[in-house]
């Protein structure tokens, strides 16, 4: 046997666990969720075919535009004040990058990606309680009438935006290390030049660390469009259906009502709009994002 | 002016980390403290007393040993899994020469981007077919086919170790096998350590995989566990919650403490890729 087929067979041998984990957990289910879309499917009855009826039945259904225009709510206000938070708070860490203190800061901002979700969300409740939280006594005490948070209609979304605050750790760490490879030589040179703080960080930093920005944005997006377990926990996507959100709709006609072809079709207009959004931010961003080297 | 600026940065810092403190103090003072303490406008900021009882009053509101137990069980396969896998995987894509590698492992990126949403209907009728429902199987037996993220993160790692390296034990007739259990294996200690955290975390945090495929109520969770018994309750019994949710959140605390380094630089590493 020749040494280019040895290796051929060996490279497929060390690669077996995932080749079949990549069929069986990947591509077969991604392939068969569109054939499911086109189908009246019941797990308790034979399937049928419908062509795009059910995309049809979608685009009729008020629950799916609510579903959709809070997941979007979700991800045009939620994302964009996530990633700030972050940069801001990156930003803080990289001026005292050279103290002691700056790993206590960091290891604090991170820890809340560390626990889960659901605990967040039981403490959150707790503190927003409109009879006893803990935050309603905090503002009454300045002075602010305080509003019924997760059970008005127009609170509900920001107030799981804001708990969402909490698990910034990820792009935080990334925004830092890429700060930290933004050459001093330029910044120092800036110095001389006389541009002030806030000049050099808009004119200097923002355009160096701009590829990680994007992939930050990227990333929030992806994963807020998903958005399931908060809202999930803390409100069952009420009240008045104010937090339900593209997965929950999917969840609960898959699991719940058990229409399987339905949910399929909404699973697969989702993930139609996680990648046009992508490919979209993408080309539109392309002319403005600074790629060095 | 320059220590007014540092001032004002650590002040602020201060600030943010006391307020991303919070919900954790709370948490905590609730678990120690008598309901009274608490459910009351305004509440006191410590408890009167210490009640270490309201613990082993939670042990018993919900059946948190048996929980805990099955979230451990579900937790360390998918660890050992994934850590197993996801390495041999990664010598194949990057210490083996073979045409298609390139292909593949764009696909296999590829698939980080597929909502779970998308994928977790056939893999319901799946894992039905394959009479694992009922069973913790959904959770944890696909981790042992690798994890896109990981065979990422330590092909990264493998192929910064230069391949002359391996030359020499290949010239002793050592095989692949060989050459990844002595060689790299040790020599990855770091990267593997990374990859067990990160599903560890995942995997102890997952609501969503053990909500979709775990049925009976002695199988769940502790954060299914969690979430079902504050909606049963309707949050009654906040000071057991609260410990049990401490309770919870403990073993991510002693990994925190323990590794944070390793997965700050674990996200670094995957995030390396942007450009």
């Amino acid at each position: 046997m020749s040494r280019k087929r040895k290796e051929l067979i060996a490279g497929l041998i060390f690669v077996s666990p995932w080749l079949l984990g990549l069929l069986l957990f990947h591509v077969y289910p991604f392939i068969t969720s569109f054939y499911y879309s086109l189908t009246d499917f019941n797990p308790i009855k034979p399937s049928e075919f419908v062509g795009f009826e059910n995309y049809r039945w979608l685009l009729e259904d008020n629950l799916f535009w609510k579903s959709l225009g809070n997941t979007l709510y979700f991800v045009g206000i939620g994302v964009p004040l996530s990633q700030l938070t972050a940069l801001l708070i990156a930003t803080g860490l990289y001026s005292v990058r050279r103290s002691r203190v700056m790993r206590t800061f960091r290891g604090i901002f991170f820890f809340p990606i560390l626990v889960p979700e659901v605990v967040m969300v039981l403490v959150w409740l707790l503190m927003l309680n409109s009879e006893f939280g803990i935050l309603n006594s905090f503002l009454k005490f300045l002075g602010i009438n305080p509003p019924s948070w997760f059970l008005s209609v127009t609170w509900a979304k920001p107030t799981i935006i804001f708990l969402r605050l909490w698990f910034i750790g990820t792009s935080m760490v990334i925004y830092l290390s890429s700060l930290n490879e933004v050459p001093e030589e330029v910044i120092e040179a800036a110095i001389i030049d006389g541009a002030s703080p806030l000049k050099r960080f808009f004119k200097i930093t923002i355009p160096m660390i701009s590829p990680v920005i994007l992939f930050n944005f990227i990333m929030d997006t992806i994963g807020t469009f998903q958005i399931f377990t908060e809202p999930f926990v803390m409100t069952e996507g009420g009240p008045a259906r104010s937090t339900y959100t593209l997965t929950m709709f999917i969840y609960t006609n898959a699991f719940q009502h058990l229409d399987m072809g339905y949910a399929s079709a909404a699973a697969w207009m989702t993930f139609s709009l996680i990648f046009v959004t992508t490919v979209v931010v993408l080309a539109v961003t392309s002319r403005h994002v600074f790629y060095r080297g | 002016m320059r220590g007014m600026r540092r001032l004002t940065v650590i002040s602020l810092l201060i600030l943010g980390a006391l307020i991303f403190l919070f919900p954790f103090y709370w948490m905590v003072m609730v678990s120690l403290g008598k309901p009274e303490d608490f459910m009351k406008a305004p509440p006191r900021l410590f408890p009167s007393s210490l009640n270490l009882q309201n613990y082993t009053e939670a042990l018993r509101y919900i059946p948190f040993f048996r929980y805990f137990f099955n979230t451990l069980w579900i937790t360390c396969m998918v660890t050992l899994g994934s850590v197993v896998s996801s390495s041999l995987v990664a010598y194949g894509f990057s210490k083996i020469k073979w045409p298609g590698r390139e292909v593949l492992f764009l696909i296999t990126l590829g698939t980080m981007m597929l909502p779970p949403a998308v994928t977790v209907i056939p893999l319901y009728m799946e894992f039905k077919a394959f009479g694992w429902l009922g069973s913790f199987k959904p959770l944890w037996v696909p981790a042992w086919f690798g994890s896109a993220w990981a065979i990422f993160l330590l092909r990264q790692f493998y192929r910064s170790i230069p391949d002359e390296l391996l030359d020499s034990a290949k010239i002793d007739g050592a095989g692949h096998f060989q050459i990844w259990k002595t060689i790299i294996l040790p020599m990855s200690r770091a990267p593997l350590a990374v990859v067990a955290l990160f599903q560890f975390v995942w995997s102890w945090k997952n609501f969503f995989g053990p909500l979709i495929f775990l049925r009976d109520q002695n199988m769940y969770t502790l954060s299914l566990g969690l979430a079902f018994f504050q909606s049963r309750h309707g949050g009654t019994e906040w000071h057991l919650l609260m410990a049990a949710a401490t309770l919870t959140t403990i073993p991510t605390i002693i990994i925190f403490f323990l590794a944070s380094r390793y997965l700050i630089e674990g996200i670094k590493i995957t995030s390396g890729f942007k450009g």
